[in-house]
């Protein structure tokens, strides 16, 4: 009997060895991501502050507020303007400039200039981008409404930052400008993936360029495509940032992202319960498009 | 005149030249088999003919006009990959179907298209699949499917069964071949294997460095090699191409000698005596008998015949055909006798058929 019994010594051994190999990992996602995912779970029905000795528990008080909190819903609904646009210029157009530059229509030389000209913003920092493009956008004296004074679309001008209707959008561009960049480089690598003869039997076929680019470019690269959408809608979720260098929030909240409203709640205005409950909102959203990215990579 | 016209052409990369100004004229309805090592440029002349690598010099004609300058859609052409290059997103169907869809071709009139070339290469089962559900064999028998639907002037091949193993290649290469035969169409295949070459060929021409160094007909091109170089890349085994020398000569003929192999060789290029040659003679053009006296190193039995790797006695290399029976002496000696009017002369200097 003892030889029947040494195979499952054996397997456990070897799973044994498994979970440590991965134990140190296993433990730092516990302490530094699981931990406090779970403890904010457990701070948002409470209600106290960050100096506060004593807690109340309120139970879904804190989501309660938040629902009927008329800041919320413009929130949600800017980080929703925000992901929509980055999904359309970050995933969209960076392919469309990703398969121009690829097709080699242009020069290397003029296709290398372009391609540098449009990753470097992504190389630097937020801050920094934020406080240029604030430079540029203020109000007359910003080169923005400079160009639009001198080409005579004076009637155009207006605070970019500073108007309910635009502030956010002004945002949602510079972020624009910043990233599509480097998506585009993301999937220039993607295309250099794609077997060229594939290209060569579509020319030979006669088809267009904008033909090889819906029939091989985009189905040769539409895990990348997969990934990038993914991406950029949890980063348009998670935003902060841009937004609180940029605007924060303002004016009047009409700028205002699920990020910014949280850090708003916690740092400025003592509410630990209520960020805690902003938080969690954002993680099971993140969560819920986090399985959906599973279930499609599952499903190729 | 030709039906396709190569007269020429020259690819220069930079300040590199791939082909060096090569002329072939092709018939209609002709299988022509461009062959030749790696880098010879074979690959290179045949993407210029399809339009996907520009011409640097010299001019292209099919049927009569000058293709140049004319995008590969509408020089009349199909082109077979290497790697067959099917659609991965697109079935069978839609592989074989994309450039008449391209072309809006009227739905019946595709659909027709596509059967006959799914019962051309029994490809009527597979239509709904996609090329990853395929065996290599059939990934090759759609990628001519899409050819064949395209009803081209001319059909060129780069490379089609180097990625198929042996059997599938043999079995391929004989379908080629009767589809040739049945399409009647003009073929240009590129390969570097000289068996593909001599089994496929209405006519073959061999390539090296760029330049054209033969065109003929296989047999043709089997029995007088115009040099060296295609006398050692056509026929397998390799020729012996052995170091001799001009013992005598009459009328249309010399007497040669390499190492105690002595052979009388006719020549249209009478050489002088004494002078240093290559005598070049085929493995299956030597037997044992009385003649000269080589030292076997190795042999390999291949069934049906045995192939012994000799060496003379001033040490050059030699190959022999031998009967697969063939009882080899202890101590590895033999003697070999040319077969008469089998062997070749080359001069030394040039390498060039005397």
């Amino acid at each position: 009997m003892p030889d029947s019994q040494d195979p499952i010594r054996a397997t456990w051994r070897q799973s044994l060895q498994g979970w440590l190999w991965v134990a140190p990992a296993l433990l730092f996602l516990a302490v530094f991501v699981y931990g406090p995912a779970l403890t904010n779970i457990r701070f948002s029905l409470f209600s106290f502050s960050a100096m506060s000795l004593d807690w109340d528990f309120v139970g879904f008080e804190n989501y309660l507020r938040l629902w009927n909190d008329p800041r919320f819903m413009t929130a949600l609904t800017n980080n929703a303007a925000y992901a929509a646009i980055s999904v359309t210029c970050q995933v969209g157009i960076a392919l469309v400039l990703a398969a121009v530059l690829e097709a080699r229509i242009f020069p290397d030389f003029s296709a290398n200039l372009f391609r540098t000209a449009l990753f470097l913003p992504s190389i630097l920092p937020v801050v920094v981008v934020g406080l240029v493009w604030q430079l540029l956008l203020t109000p007359m004296t910003g080169l923005i409404d400079q160009i639009l004074w001198e080409t005579g679309l004076s009637s155009w001008s207006k605070a970019w930052l500073g108007e309910p209707d635009t502030a956010i959008f002004a945002v949602i561009f510079v972020s624009q400008w910043q990233w599509t960049g480097y998506i585009m480089a993301l999937f220039m690598v993607a295309i250099r993936a794609v077997p060229r003869d594939l290209y060569e039997a579509m020319e030979i076929d006669g088809a267009s360029g904008v033909q090889q680019f819906w029939h091989i470019t985009v189905p040769g690269v539409r895990e990348t495509i997969l990934i990038v959408t993914i991406v950029t809608i949890l980063g348009s979720l998670k935003v902060f940032d841009i937004v609180w260098v940029m605007t924060a929030g303002g004016p009047n909240h009409a700028s205002e992202v699920l990020g910014t409203m949280m850090y708003r709640a916690a740092f400025r205005d003592d509410m630990v319960g209520y960020s805690s409950a902003i938080a969690t909102v954002i993680f099971f959203i993140a969560l819920t498009i986090g399985l959906v990215q599973i279930k499609l990579q599952k499903d190729r | 005149m030709a039906y396709m016209q190569i007269k020429g052409i020259a690819k220069r990369y930079g300040t590199y030249e791939a082909v060096r100004g090569i002329d072939i004229d092709i018939a209609e309805r002709e299988f022509v088999v461009i062959v030749g090592p790696s880098g010879c440029g074979k690959s290179t002349l045949l993407r210029m003919i399809a339009g996907l690598e520009s011409i640097s010099r010299g001019d292209l004609v099919i049927d009569g006009q000058r293709m140049n300058d004319v995008r590969p859609a509408d020089r009349g052409i199909a082109m077979v990959f290497q790697s067959y290059a099917l659609y991965p997103h697109k079935t069978v169907e839609q592989n074989m179907g994309f450039a008449l869809k391209v072309a809006k071709t009227p739905k019946d009139e595709a659909a027709r298209k596509i059967a006959r070339a799914a019962e051309i290469l029994q490809l009527g089962p597979l239509l709904k699949r996609l090329p990853k559900e395929l065996s290599g064999g059939q990934r090759q028998r759609v990628a001519i499917g899409r050819a064949i639907v395209r009803n081209p002037k001319v059909f060129l091949f780069d490379e089609p069964l180097s990625n198929l193993d042996a059997s599938l290649r043999l079995q391929m290469r004989i379908e080629l071949a009767q589809l040739h035969r049945e399409l009647q169409a003009t073929m240009v295949y590129v390969t570097h294997d000289q068996i593909e070459a001599m089994t496929l060929a209405d006519k073959i021409v061999v390539l090296r460095d760029g330049l054209v160094e033969q065109i003929g007909a296989p047999l043709e091109i089997y029995r007088r090699p115009a040099n060296t170089f295609v006398a050692g890349f056509i026929g397998s085994p390799k020729m012996n191409l052995l170091k001799a020398r001009v013992t005598a000569t009459v009328a249309g003929q010399a007497r040669v000698d390499a190492a105690g192999l002595v052979c009388d060789v006719a020549v249209d290029h009478l050489p002088v005596i004494g002078a240093e040659v290559t005598l070049g003679i085929r493995p299956e053009h030597l037997a044992a008998g009385p003649g000269a006296p080589v030292q076997v190193q190795a042999s390999e039995r291949l069934g049906g015949v045995t192939y012994a790797y000799a060496r003379l006695p001033d040490g050059q290399s030699l190959t022999v055909q031998l009967d697969g029976e063939h009882d080899f002496a202890a101590d590895g000696g033999l003697t070999v006798q040319p077969q008469p009017g089998r062997a070749h002369l080359f001069s030394g200097d040039s390498g060039l058929r005397l």
